[in-house]
Protein backbone atom coordinates (compact mmCIF):
# COMPACT_ATOMS: atom_id res chain seq x y z
CA UNK A 1 0.00 0.00 0.00
CA UNK A 2 1.52 3.28 -0.95
CA UNK A 3 1.79 5.89 1.67
CA UNK A 4 2.32 9.64 1.51
CA UNK A 5 5.46 10.09 2.50
CA UNK A 6 4.25 13.60 4.09
CA UNK A 7 2.45 11.82 6.67
CA UNK A 8 5.15 10.14 8.21
CA UNK A 9 7.00 13.25 8.94
CA UNK A 10 7.47 14.58 12.30
CA UNK A 11 6.58 17.97 12.92
CA UNK A 12 9.75 20.10 13.35
CA UNK A 13 10.66 22.26 15.84
CA UNK A 14 9.43 25.95 14.84
CA UNK A 15 11.91 28.59 16.60
CA UNK A 16 10.65 31.00 18.63
CA UNK A 17 11.12 34.64 17.20
CA UNK A 18 11.61 36.16 20.50
CA UNK A 19 14.07 33.49 21.11
CA UNK A 20 15.97 34.18 17.77
CA UNK A 21 15.93 37.72 18.40
CA UNK A 22 17.43 37.13 21.84
CA UNK A 23 20.03 34.72 20.44
CA UNK A 24 20.69 37.53 18.04
CA UNK A 25 21.04 40.28 20.69
CA UNK A 26 23.69 37.79 22.77
CA UNK A 27 25.54 37.78 19.65
CA UNK A 28 25.43 41.49 19.08
CA UNK A 29 26.80 41.70 23.03
CA UNK A 30 30.11 40.18 22.05
CA UNK A 31 31.62 42.07 19.65
CA UNK A 32 31.29 45.01 22.94
CA UNK A 33 33.43 42.70 25.01
CA UNK A 34 36.77 44.71 26.61
CA UNK A 35 40.19 44.00 25.03
CA UNK A 36 41.25 42.75 27.91
CA UNK A 37 38.80 40.02 28.51
CA UNK A 38 39.66 38.93 24.87
CA UNK A 39 43.22 38.81 25.49
CA UNK A 40 42.80 37.09 28.61
CA UNK A 41 41.00 34.30 27.20
CA UNK A 42 43.19 33.87 24.06
CA UNK A 43 45.91 33.74 26.75
CA UNK A 44 43.37 31.12 28.61
CA UNK A 45 43.18 29.23 25.39
CA UNK A 46 46.93 29.22 24.71
CA UNK A 47 47.30 27.78 28.38
CA UNK A 48 45.40 24.96 27.87
CA UNK A 49 46.69 23.62 24.48
CA UNK A 50 49.76 23.56 26.34
CA UNK A 51 48.58 21.21 28.42
CA UNK A 52 49.00 17.27 28.54
CA UNK A 53 46.72 14.84 28.22
CA UNK A 54 46.54 13.30 31.65
CA UNK A 55 47.20 9.64 29.91
CA UNK A 56 50.56 11.15 28.54
CA UNK A 57 51.50 12.16 32.32
CA UNK A 58 50.74 8.43 33.81
CA UNK A 59 52.46 7.23 30.89
CA UNK A 60 55.52 9.42 31.20
CA UNK A 61 56.02 8.08 34.53
CA UNK A 62 55.44 4.84 34.08
CA UNK A 63 58.12 4.98 31.57
CA UNK A 64 60.11 6.56 33.96
CA UNK A 65 59.74 4.21 36.35
CA UNK A 66 60.10 1.04 33.74
CA UNK A 67 63.23 2.59 32.83
CA UNK A 68 64.58 3.08 36.92
CA UNK A 69 63.95 -0.62 37.63
CA UNK A 70 65.77 -1.65 34.35
CA UNK A 71 68.95 0.11 35.18
CA UNK A 72 68.46 -1.42 38.42
CA UNK A 73 68.14 -5.02 37.79
CA UNK A 74 71.40 -4.41 35.35
CA UNK A 75 73.49 -3.18 37.73
CA UNK A 76 72.52 -6.09 40.05
CA UNK A 77 72.98 -8.57 37.13
CA UNK A 78 76.53 -7.06 36.75
CA UNK A 79 77.50 -6.72 39.99
CA UNK A 80 76.94 -10.25 40.53
CA UNK A 81 78.74 -11.56 37.24
CA UNK A 82 82.07 -9.25 38.44
CA UNK A 83 81.97 -11.01 41.82
CA UNK A 84 81.45 -14.39 40.46
CA UNK A 85 84.48 -13.20 37.78
CA UNK A 86 86.63 -12.19 41.36
CA UNK A 87 85.88 -15.53 42.95
CA UNK A 88 86.75 -18.05 39.74
CA UNK A 89 90.07 -16.27 39.22
CA UNK A 90 91.01 -15.98 42.61
CA UNK A 91 90.24 -20.04 43.23
CA UNK A 92 91.91 -20.32 39.60
CA UNK A 93 95.32 -19.06 40.79
CA UNK A 94 95.14 -21.18 43.87
CA UNK A 95 95.25 -23.90 41.83
CA UNK A 96 97.91 -23.24 39.27
CA UNK A 97 99.87 -21.26 41.61
CA UNK A 98 100.12 -23.43 45.64
CA UNK A 99 103.31 -21.55 46.46
CA UNK A 100 100.96 -18.17 46.91
CA UNK A 101 98.99 -20.45 49.78
CA UNK A 102 102.59 -21.17 51.88
CA UNK A 103 103.74 -17.14 50.96
CA UNK A 104 99.90 -16.51 52.32
CA UNK A 105 100.56 -18.40 55.84
CA UNK A 106 103.76 -16.96 56.21
CA UNK A 107 102.37 -13.72 55.65
CA UNK A 108 99.68 -14.50 58.12
CA UNK A 109 102.35 -16.13 61.28
CA UNK A 110 104.44 -12.75 60.74
CA UNK A 111 101.76 -10.85 61.38
CA UNK A 112 100.71 -12.72 64.22
CA UNK A 113 104.01 -12.15 65.39
CA UNK A 114 103.87 -8.44 65.37
CA UNK A 115 100.84 -8.41 66.82
CA UNK A 116 102.42 -10.88 69.86
CA UNK A 117 105.33 -8.44 70.25
CA UNK B 1 25.96 28.67 15.89
CA UNK B 2 26.01 24.93 15.73
CA UNK B 3 29.58 24.09 15.36
CA UNK B 4 30.45 20.67 13.18
CA UNK B 5 33.80 19.81 13.61
CA UNK B 6 33.91 16.26 11.75
CA UNK B 7 38.23 16.08 11.14
CA UNK B 8 40.26 16.37 13.97
CA UNK B 9 43.66 18.22 13.46
CA UNK B 10 46.26 19.81 15.91
CA UNK B 11 44.87 22.98 15.57
CA UNK B 12 41.15 21.75 15.63
CA UNK B 13 41.06 22.32 19.44
CA UNK B 14 42.78 25.48 19.42
CA UNK B 15 39.90 26.86 16.33
CA UNK B 16 37.30 24.95 18.85
CA UNK B 17 37.98 26.75 21.66
CA UNK B 18 38.53 30.10 19.52
CA UNK B 19 35.39 30.05 18.42
CA UNK B 20 33.37 29.30 22.23
CA UNK B 21 35.90 31.39 24.00
CA UNK B 22 33.69 34.59 24.40
CA UNK B 23 30.16 33.02 24.37
CA UNK B 24 31.34 31.03 27.05
CA UNK B 25 33.22 34.27 28.66
CA UNK B 26 29.48 35.75 28.17
CA UNK B 27 28.06 33.15 29.99
CA UNK B 28 29.86 33.46 33.00
CA UNK B 29 29.66 36.57 33.43
CA UNK B 30 26.20 36.31 33.35
CA UNK B 31 26.06 33.76 36.21
CA UNK B 32 29.30 35.51 38.31
CA UNK B 33 28.64 39.22 37.02
CA UNK B 34 32.54 39.72 38.30
CA UNK B 35 35.20 39.27 34.93
CA UNK B 36 38.11 37.84 37.19
CA UNK B 37 35.27 35.08 38.09
CA UNK B 38 33.90 34.35 34.93
CA UNK B 39 37.47 34.34 33.06
CA UNK B 40 38.51 31.91 35.68
CA UNK B 41 35.73 29.23 34.66
CA UNK B 42 36.32 29.65 31.31
CA UNK B 43 39.87 29.02 31.29
CA UNK B 44 39.31 26.10 34.08
CA UNK B 45 36.65 24.66 31.65
CA UNK B 46 39.00 24.94 28.34
CA UNK B 47 41.78 23.23 30.94
CA UNK B 48 39.92 19.90 31.64
CA UNK B 49 38.74 19.70 28.18
CA UNK B 50 41.95 19.69 26.96
CA UNK B 51 43.41 17.50 29.29
CA UNK B 52 40.22 14.87 29.54
CA UNK B 53 38.57 15.60 26.00
CA UNK B 54 41.06 15.82 23.95
CA UNK B 55 41.05 12.38 22.08
CA UNK B 56 37.49 12.21 21.93
CA UNK B 57 36.10 13.01 18.89
CA UNK B 58 35.44 16.25 17.96
CA UNK B 59 31.78 16.56 17.03
CA UNK B 60 31.53 15.95 20.85
CA UNK B 61 33.70 19.05 22.11
CA UNK B 62 30.74 21.17 22.13
CA UNK B 63 28.49 18.92 24.65
CA UNK B 64 31.67 17.81 26.58
CA UNK B 65 32.47 22.00 26.80
CA UNK B 66 29.32 22.81 28.18
CA UNK B 67 28.78 20.45 30.33
CA UNK B 68 32.18 20.90 32.16
CA UNK B 69 31.51 24.80 31.54
CA UNK B 70 28.23 24.69 33.36
CA UNK B 71 29.16 21.91 36.27
CA UNK B 72 31.76 24.79 36.82
CA UNK B 73 29.06 27.57 36.88
CA UNK B 74 27.00 25.28 39.29
CA UNK B 75 30.13 24.94 41.74
CA UNK B 76 30.57 28.81 41.45
CA UNK B 77 27.21 29.29 42.45
CA UNK B 78 27.32 26.56 45.36
CA UNK B 79 30.46 28.23 46.32
CA UNK B 80 28.78 32.01 46.94
CA UNK B 81 25.83 30.26 48.50
CA UNK B 82 27.61 28.55 51.18
CA UNK B 83 30.04 31.96 51.73
CA UNK B 84 26.70 34.06 52.24
CA UNK B 85 25.21 31.35 54.50
CA UNK B 86 28.75 31.65 56.45
CA UNK B 87 28.52 35.27 56.97
CA UNK B 88 25.00 35.44 57.81
CA UNK B 89 24.00 36.99 54.55
CA UNK B 90 20.31 36.18 53.41
CA UNK B 91 20.93 33.14 50.96
CA UNK B 92 20.71 33.35 47.59
CA UNK B 93 18.09 31.28 45.83
CA UNK B 94 19.56 28.01 45.58
CA UNK B 95 18.84 25.13 42.96
CA UNK B 96 16.36 23.45 45.48
CA UNK B 97 13.93 26.52 45.91
CA UNK B 98 13.93 27.69 42.36
CA UNK B 99 10.98 25.43 41.32
CA UNK B 100 9.04 27.16 44.57
CA UNK B 101 10.06 30.60 43.30
CA UNK B 102 8.70 29.38 39.98
CA UNK B 103 5.54 28.30 40.95
CA UNK B 104 4.11 31.75 41.72
CA UNK B 105 2.12 32.31 38.70
CA UNK B 106 4.18 34.61 36.17
CA UNK B 107 1.98 37.74 35.21
CA UNK B 108 1.30 36.85 31.67
CA UNK B 109 0.18 39.86 30.10
CA UNK B 110 -0.67 40.34 26.86
CA UNK B 111 2.13 42.83 25.02
CA UNK B 112 2.16 43.46 21.73
CA UNK B 113 4.98 41.37 20.05
CA UNK B 114 6.53 43.79 17.54
CA UNK B 115 7.48 46.21 21.09
CA UNK B 116 8.40 42.97 22.66
CA UNK B 117 10.39 41.93 19.90
CA UNK B 118 12.01 45.83 19.61
CA UNK B 119 12.48 45.09 23.47
CA UNK B 120 15.11 42.37 22.56
CA UNK B 121 17.01 44.69 20.52
CA UNK B 122 18.51 46.64 23.72
CA UNK B 123 21.96 44.70 24.62
CA UNK B 124 21.54 46.06 27.78
CA UNK B 125 17.83 45.19 28.86
CA UNK B 126 18.18 41.49 27.14
CA UNK B 127 21.60 41.14 29.59
CA UNK B 128 20.07 42.39 32.57
CA UNK B 129 17.04 40.08 32.21
CA UNK B 130 18.85 37.29 32.03
CA UNK B 131 21.08 37.87 34.53
CA UNK B 132 17.83 38.05 37.55
CA UNK B 133 16.74 34.00 35.77
CA UNK B 134 17.33 31.45 38.26
CA UNK B 135 20.66 29.62 37.25
CA UNK B 136 19.34 26.14 35.73
CA UNK B 137 16.64 28.37 33.66
CA UNK B 138 19.35 30.62 32.48
CA UNK B 139 21.73 27.45 31.14
CA UNK B 140 18.41 26.20 29.72
CA UNK B 141 17.59 29.10 27.52
CA UNK B 142 21.71 29.51 27.00
CA UNK B 143 22.21 26.26 25.42
CA UNK B 144 18.76 25.60 23.65
CA UNK B 145 18.61 29.36 22.37
CA UNK B 146 21.76 30.27 21.90
CA UNK B 147 23.87 27.51 21.55
CA UNK B 148 21.43 25.81 19.30
CA UNK B 149 21.85 22.36 21.32
CA UNK B 150 18.72 20.11 21.00
CA UNK B 151 16.98 19.25 23.92
CA UNK B 152 18.60 15.20 24.39
CA UNK B 153 22.20 17.43 24.02
CA UNK B 154 20.88 19.80 26.50
CA UNK B 155 19.90 17.40 29.11
CA UNK B 156 23.47 15.87 28.71
CA UNK B 157 25.07 18.98 28.68
CA UNK B 158 23.16 19.87 32.25
CA UNK B 159 23.15 16.15 33.57
CA UNK B 160 19.34 16.41 33.97
CA UNK B 161 16.35 14.93 32.34
CA UNK B 162 15.05 16.03 28.70
CA UNK B 163 11.82 17.06 30.86
CA UNK B 164 14.01 19.35 33.33
CA UNK B 165 15.13 20.42 30.28
CA UNK B 166 11.70 21.64 28.50
CA UNK B 167 10.52 22.78 31.96
CA UNK B 168 13.49 25.03 33.00
CA UNK B 169 13.54 26.81 29.16
CA UNK B 170 9.57 27.66 29.03
CA UNK B 171 9.96 29.09 32.34
CA UNK B 172 12.75 30.72 31.20
CA UNK B 173 10.98 32.06 28.60
CA UNK B 174 8.10 32.99 30.28
CA UNK B 175 9.87 35.23 32.60
CA UNK B 176 12.15 36.81 29.84
CA UNK B 177 8.87 38.07 28.21
CA UNK B 178 7.54 38.88 31.53
CA UNK B 179 10.69 40.98 32.13
CA UNK B 180 10.90 42.82 29.00
CA UNK B 181 7.29 43.82 28.69
CA UNK B 182 7.70 45.15 32.45
CA UNK B 183 10.61 47.31 31.54
CA UNK B 184 9.42 48.47 28.18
Amino acid sequence: MHRNPDRDVTPRHQPDPFAQALAGTLDASLAALPLDATTALAASRARALRQRPRWASWSGAALAASLLVAALSWQNLTGHVAVEDTEVNALTMLETEPQLLEDMDMLSALGEDVSDS
Amino acid sequence: MHLSLVKKSPSALDDFLASVERRAYRSALLTTRLQADALDVVQDAMLQLVQHYREKPASEWPMLFQRILQNRLLDWHRQQARQKRWFWQAPAASEDDEDEWLAEPVDERDTNPASLLAATQDIERVLAALEQLPLRQRQAFLLRAWEGFDVETTAAAMECSAGSVKTHYFRAMQVLRCQLALTE
